[in-house]
């Protein structure tokens, strides 16, 4: 069988999200729920989810979720993992037998800290060194991919439709103040468990809907700063560029989403607002090999809130809509409807206008 | 009248049930599925709750109203009937029809009306009550799209980029539209008394459709857009 990176995979998708701004609990039940109305939009070659605050009791390590082909391989790659980290736990994550979800690989979770001494030595902060890890793992170790590297959140992603990959991970039995989902629709894949969404790299999460033209261009720009893209599918520059936006280069998640739907040079032209203005044209002039065109809408996830982006032309849907602490996102709005049967506000987002919501402070 | 509940109905089987009756259809529970009522003519439906992508598409002369919201491509290709949306209506409503009416109490997302086309006495008519996303009539080559703004300040009542390779068809827009860019390829006038004329009968049904008052919405001003000449793209490949 032919794996992720051997062959290009274009996808079409279906995203949805919840989260309570005051940091509320909610099982996984509710955003498996969601993906059924919009089954259709997947084709059972990849389901995933992204959680954020399910894992308090190791709050403070980070959560390594890890697909290996064999146990040989699981063994290899501990004891690499164990010259690097303290591993304060190790363990199978649990999954359910369904005749939806079937040969799954390895599927294992470990709660990891820094080696002082590794820090110390190569002269990195915590995050750098986990990510020039997971980069290191997922490049150069063969059967083994590091799927989910953030503290206090975690990814579940398999090969199924996404409302049978939540019953597969047990996502019932988590509770997280903010959820993510995504059905794939590649139509030119063999399929990879890898290859599903949420892509993750630290604690960011993707989930995209939409075909980037620009993946090349924004590849080859993003691997001079040390990420490597091993599976050529575009989602997984996205979530590259924005770890590299936010965490690296300091920006807001407001100039990010400028960054990578920046407006039209006639739209910042004809812009009244002079500072604003003088910002985009900076933005732009500053980034311009992280412009990502083609269509997208996408759910950026991180500790404490959620940031929902279509592509500048709005070639894609997105719906969000609120009730009471809770935000909703989805592609379609009959997915909100199933979370939340008397959400307000429902609104359709401008292409290029990010809506970030964000946890109250302490909440999280 | 049928009723069908469908909760829990994938979108085939509740377009098996509508097709399997002659009579009048309220659809209860609706929640997603797709191609409502696709290419069905004569018939009368009430959708309770959100249809899904591509309702009526291909419409051949049915009536269906929504009472609430329904999502993307809303009469994709509609040859004939009308469909009347309470709410809102998502991205790339009327795609191409060819025939028949869309009307909107409320907003449209991105694309509405995108290459609507009209041939001799087919002609296709949307309206919108609110406010309309960008790219308003992108490629519009025939029949008539119009924006009233109910509800907004008049400032912006369409987004970026409307009419957009727009060629044939014309386009209403409620309000003085200056600050509206339109491509270099339209004409946008201030609407005359026979450009309205033109339109009042369908403005007519709209308002007694939702209750609007016609005179409130005839009391301000219409913009109208028109292509510059029948066939902007003369030549642009072949001469003819």
């Amino acid at each position: 069988m032919k794996m992720e990176g051997q062959v290009r995979i274009p996808s079409g998708c279906a995203v949805a999200a919840v989260i309570s701004k005051e940091g509320n609990k909610m099982s996984g039940e509710m955003i498996t729920n969601s993906m059924k109305p919009m089954h259709d939009r997947s084709n059972g070659l990849g389901g995933g989810f992204a959680a954020y605050g399910i894992y308090a009791e190791y709050k403070d390590f980070y959560a390594l979720h890890m697909f290996f082909d064999s146990r040989a391989t699981r063994k290899d790659c501990e004891a690499f993992l164990k010259e690097r980290f303290e591993i304060v736990q190790s363990e199978i994550i649990p999954t359910r037998k369904i005749p939806a979800i079937t040969d799954e690989p390895v599927i294992w979770r470990y709660f990891v800290s820094p080696l002082k001494s590794m820090l110390a030595s190569m002269q990195l902060d915590e995050k750098e060194f986990v990510a020039r890890t997971v980069m290191k793992i997922n490049t150069e170790m063969s059967g083994a991919y590091v799927f989910s590297s953030g503290k206090n959140m975690g990814a579940f992603k398999a090969v199924g439709f996404p409302e049978d990959v939540g019953v597969f991970y047990k996502l019932e039995e988590y509770e997280g103040y903010s959820w993510t989902a995504h059905g794939r629709y590649p139509t030119n894949t063999p399929g990879w468990w890898g290859g599903a969404h949420p892509f993750t790299l630290l604690d960011y999460s993707i989930v995209h809907n939409g075909e980037i033209s620009s993946y090349d261009a924004n590849r080859r720009f993003i691997e001079m700063f040390g990420y490597k893209c091993t599976l050529q599918t575009d989602t997984e520059v996205i979530t590259y560029i924005m770890d590299y936006l936010l965490r690296v280069q300091g920006l807001t998640l407001g100039e990010a989403a400028s960054v990578i739907a920046a407006p039209f040079w006639s739209t910042i032209a004809a812009k009244t607002d002079l500072e604003d203005q003088k910002k985009h044209t900076y933005l732009r002039t500053m980034f311009p090999s992280l412009l990502v065109t083609g269509p997208f809408s996408i759910v950026l996830g991180f500790n404490g809130g959620l940031m929902a982006l279509n592509d500048r032309l709005k070639l894609r849907s997105m719906v969000v809509g609120e009730k009471d602490d809770k935000v909703f996102i989805a592609s379609e709005e009959a997915a909100i409807r199933t979370m939340e049967p008397n959400a307000e506000n429902i609104c359709s987002p401008a292409g290029g206008e990010p809506v970030i919501v964000k946890v109250k402070e302490g909440a999280y | 009248m049928k009723w069908i509940d469908a909760t829990d109905l994938d979108c085939r089987t509740l377009n098996e049930k509508l097709r399997q009756t002659n009579e009048d259809c309220t659809i209860d529970g609706c929640c997603g599925q797709r191609f409502v009522a696709a290419g069905m003519s004569d018939k009368t439906l009430t959708i309770n709750g959100i249809p899904g992508n591509a309702l009526g598409a291909y419409l051949n002369n049915a009536f269906i109203t929504v009472n609430a919201n329904a999502q993307d491509a809303v009469g994709d290709t509609m040859n004939e009937g009308k469909i009347l949306i309470h709410g809102n209506i998502g991205d790339a409503a009327g795609y191409a029809m060819r025939g028949g009416k869309i009307y909107v109490r409320g907003n449209a997302g991105y694309r509405a009306g995108i290459h609507m086309k009209a041939y001799k006495e087919k002609i296709p008519v949307m309206i919108i009550g609110g406010c309309a996303g960008s790219f308003l009539g992108e490629y519009q080559a025939g029949g008539i799209i119009i924006v009233l703004g109910t509800g907004s300040d008049g400032s912006h009542i369409v987004g970026n980029f409307p009419c957009t390779g727009m060629h044939g068809g014309k386009m209403y827009l409620r309000g003085d539209c200056r600050n509206i860019k339109f491509p270099a390829q339209v004409t946008a006038k201030p609407a005359a008394i026979e450009d309205i004329a033109e339109i009042h009968d369908y403005l007519s049904e709209y308002c007694s459709d939702f209750g609007y008052d016609m005179d409130e919405i005839l009391s301000a001003s219409f913009t109208v857009i028109t292509p510059d000449c029948k066939n902007p793209y003369k030549q642009m490949y072949v001469a003819n």
